[in-house]
């Protein structure tokens, strides 16, 4: 208790001297000035070529887009001239590689930056042209049937199967680092962020040797990444997966498990109704179209997250009961809501791969070799998923 | 129990805490005063005005009562110093100068004082009432404003504070930091906001009634609630002339709607602060959530945020003891408890 209350007293001495700080420099008194424009400034390089558009969005939005433009057109109610007039009907479903890709790939691992210089030097090269000219016939019509089938809910296909999605580039995150501990141990006072590390490191190195993807870490060694900034850069390289490694802390003491994120609000029947209603297909407008192709984009992250999720947490789980014992909770996958993964254009999971709440547990953490066979489950599920996207 | 409160206060200082609003600002010192002014400073319009006033210049609720003989200033409508005019700025700095005073420190005592500042104000607004205060004391620390509510509850660790202000609703995340501008959000759907729908919800259905907004603000101050599932709720039942005739006039209905109208935008914000704290801290936070400010007291609204919270798990919201001096308590506990030394730095400034 008398701990508790000494530690408090730090905290309040360390934020007075903080808040004087802040006093004695007027400059940095305004939390205006480093907010969101400023750092939103910084996400968009001013090297971006201006002229991409709405294209810049990404290639899944213009792929998707494409999609529903056929849709418009074979659908014959087309209240629209043409697909082209949203520019997207000259648009190809599969994905050039940039620059970067061709040079990384030649090296088996392609190597992480390690400044926020190099960071945004990548993104500024990743931010090149994605989009491959297409030729002139458009869209084809079985694609074209198979958006329709899709669109009006006759057959179903998941969005990934619909445009035959590769995976090329994975960014890794471990959490937490610098500054910020994540949780900490009981015991032995290991530190979450020391641990995400490794599992991640060990992670990258198979998904490159064996798997042959491009892999990034958000960080490869202990410094403070704010949340917004982990998915800018997945997003800066527009990778394929966004991974972000955690370990938990059960409030009730005796639990063990282990537990797959996706984002998203849990969705309650109310919630359901709406959006089937909202995504009903009927007369288009070209507001309703935009919504439409926004629509899709969130379905399809949310279906591959789910898909992903799945393929990490199968596995995990199955790998971590059979070391535990048949003990372990499987907390399954759950939907919440995470900044780390909200701002990702791509399928994005944050999974919780062991607790540190439980002292034994926090004894196996201690050991590297335990780390890395962590690590290796949740590489067998990136695998999975993976091998079932080629 | 606070650091400071230990520490020896026989030294010949006195520390103020000040919570600058849109609506209201409250002063808490270290001498023990506590006192709230509602943020309206009013000129006399003319010499006559002056001569029949018999003050040259009308702080707080006065203004509203002679507001025929003044030119009366809001400087602080939106949160912030309003800087339109030189008259605006006169204003606040004429009010900040005026709180202070109303704490009444003695000749040759030292005077300290935190104010507490909208997160939103800008480095000049900061820099005007650095100014303002420095005429009047000897050294200021601005601090952005939920931040003192949660020092004032000891309330560092995995909180969201939500402050339901007049002009705005500041939420502010507490993860052991000073809050940067990513933990902080404002909302301007707040009192005002509510007393705006419910002025015109009324106009329109009782149209032949005659009332003005100072007396739907008192309605809503005296009545406000939201319907939380279940729970019965009495008819709200205020007279209103009619002709000049004091009317019965039911507000039920209106005033509900008027005050759910802020909750869309509550709900949002907070789950999109919750949902910045990382896995591991979220069912924390969602226990310790804490409302503030004025518009804490709407009636159902504490429950109603907890059930909203359910689907995400459930959570725990708690309401301020004190509203109205929530800020300026924690504002004078922040100033007791900055050492000597980082006074004196400030001193100097
Ligand atoms: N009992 C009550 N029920 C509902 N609302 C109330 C009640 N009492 C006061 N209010 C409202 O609370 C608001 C004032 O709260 P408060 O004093 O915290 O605001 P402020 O600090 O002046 O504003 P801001 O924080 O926006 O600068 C006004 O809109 C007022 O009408
Ligand atoms: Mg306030
Ligand atoms: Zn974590």
């Amino acid at each position: 208790m008398s701990a508790e209350a000494s530690r408090s007293g730090d905290l309040r001495r360390r934020l007075i001297s903080d808040l004087v700080q802040n006093n004695m420099q007027p400059s940095r008194v305004v939390p205006r000035a480093r907010g969101r424009e400023a750092a939103e400034a910084h996400a968009h390089p001013a090297a971006a070529p201006p002229a991409r558009g709405r294209a810049a969005r990404g290639s899944l939005v213009g792929a998707i887009s494409a999609l529903v433009a056929s849709f418009f057109l074979v659908g014959a109610r087309a209240v629209f001239p043409t697909a082209s007039v949203f520019g997207y009907s000259d648009l190809a479903l599969t994905r050039q590689s940039p620059p970067l890709a061709a040079r990384a790939a030649s090296s088996a691992r392609s190597p992480a930056p390690a400044t926020a210089e190099d960071w945004d030097a990548l993104s500024r090269e990743a931010a090149g042209p994605v989009l491959a000219p297409r030729h002139d016939t458009g869209v084809d019509a079985t694609q074209a049937e198979r958006a329709l089938a899709f669109l009006s809910g006759k057959k179903r296909m998941s969005l990934s199967e619909l445009f035959h999605l590769r995976v090329n580039r994975i960014v890794i995150d471990p959490g937490h680092g610098g500054r910020d501990p994540g949780t900490v141990g009981t015991t032995l006072r290991l530190l979450e962020k020391d641990i995400t590390l490794t599992i991640a490191r060990r992670l990258r190195d198979r998904i490159a040797a064996e798997l042959r993807l491009q892999v990034f870490l958000t960080r490869d060694d202990d410094s403070s990444l704010g949340l917004r900034e982990r998915t800018r850069r997945a997003n800066a390289l527009e990778a394929d997966l966004f991974l972000s490694i955690h370990i938990n802390f059960f409030p009730n003491n005796s639990q063990r498990g282990v537990e797959t994120f996706l984002l998203g609000f849990p969705t309650t029947k109310e919630a359901e109704a709406t959006a089937a209603r909202e995504n009903a297909v009927g007369e288009g407008t070209i507001a309703d179209f935009a919504g439409l192709v926004d629509r899709m984009m969130t379905t399809l992250k949310q279906e591959e997250s789910y898909t992903f999720a799945s393929g990490i947490h199968d596995h995990l789980y199955a790998g971590m009961n059979g070391l535990h014992g048949g003990i372990l909770r499987d907390l399954g996958i759950k939907r919440a809501p995470f900044v780390v993964l909200m701002g990702a254009k791509m399928p994005s999971v944050l999974t919780e791969v062991s607790y540190l709440n439980d002292p034994a547990e926090e004894l196996r953490l201690a050991d590297d070799s335990y780390r890395n066979r962590i690590a290796d489950l949740v590489f067998e599920g990136v695998r999975h998923y993976v091998e079932g996207r080629t | 129990m606070l650091v400071a409160q230990r520490k020896k206060e026989s030294d010949n200082i006195l520390y103020i805490g000040v919570d600058l609003g849109t609506s209201r600002s409250a002063v808490s010192a270290s001498n023990g005063v506590r006192e709230w002014e509602r943020s309206l400073v009013g000129w006399p319009k003319d010499i006559i005005a002056k001569k029949f006033l018999k003050r040259d210049i009308v702080f707080g609720e006065a203004c509203l009562k002679h507001r025929l003989a003044l030119d009366v200033f809001r400087p602080l409508a939106a949160g912030v110093i309003k800087t339109g005019t030189d008259r605006d700025e006169e204003a606040a700095r004429t009010l900040v100068k005026h709180l202070i005073s109303m704490a009444k420190p003695e000749p040759g005592q030292s005077v300290y004082a935190v104010v507490g500042a909208p997160a939103e104000a800008s480095t000049f607004n900061k820099q005007l009432i650095r100014e303002a205060v420095s005429d009047v004391a000897d050294a200021c620390l601005i601090v952005s404003e939920p931040f003192t509510i949660a020092y004032g509850l000891e309330m560092l660790f995995n909180t969201l504070v939500v402050d339901i202000g007049a002009g705005t609703i500041d939420l502010c995340i507490m993860h052991g930091t000073v809050p940067a501008a990513e933990d902080q959000k404002t909302l301007v759907q707040a009192g005002d906001f509510i007393d705006q729908q419910l002025f015109e919800m009324l106009t329109e259905r009782y149209p032949s009634a005659q009332f003005t907004e100072t007396m739907v603000q008192r309605w809503k101050e005296e009545h406000a609630f939201v319907r939380v599932d279940g729970s019965p709720q009495d008819k709200i039942i205020v007279s209103i002339p009619v002709g000049g005739r004091p009317t019965s006039h039911d507000i039920t209905d209106e005033l509900s709607r008027a005050c759910s109208a802020i909750l869309p935008f509550l709900r949002e914000e907070l789950r999109t602060l919750i949902a910045s704290f990382d896995p591991e801290f979220q069912v924390e936070v969602r226990q310790n959530v804490v409302l503030a400010g004025g518009g804490s007291q709407i009636r159902g609204l504490r429950q109603w945020l907890e059930a909203d919270l359910a689907d995400l798990g459930g959570g725990h919201v708690s309401t301020v003891e004190d509203p109205l001096y929530a800020g300026a308590d924690g504002a004078l506990a922040i100033a007791r408890d900055t050492p000597a030394d980082d006074w004196d730095r400030l001193r100097t400034l």
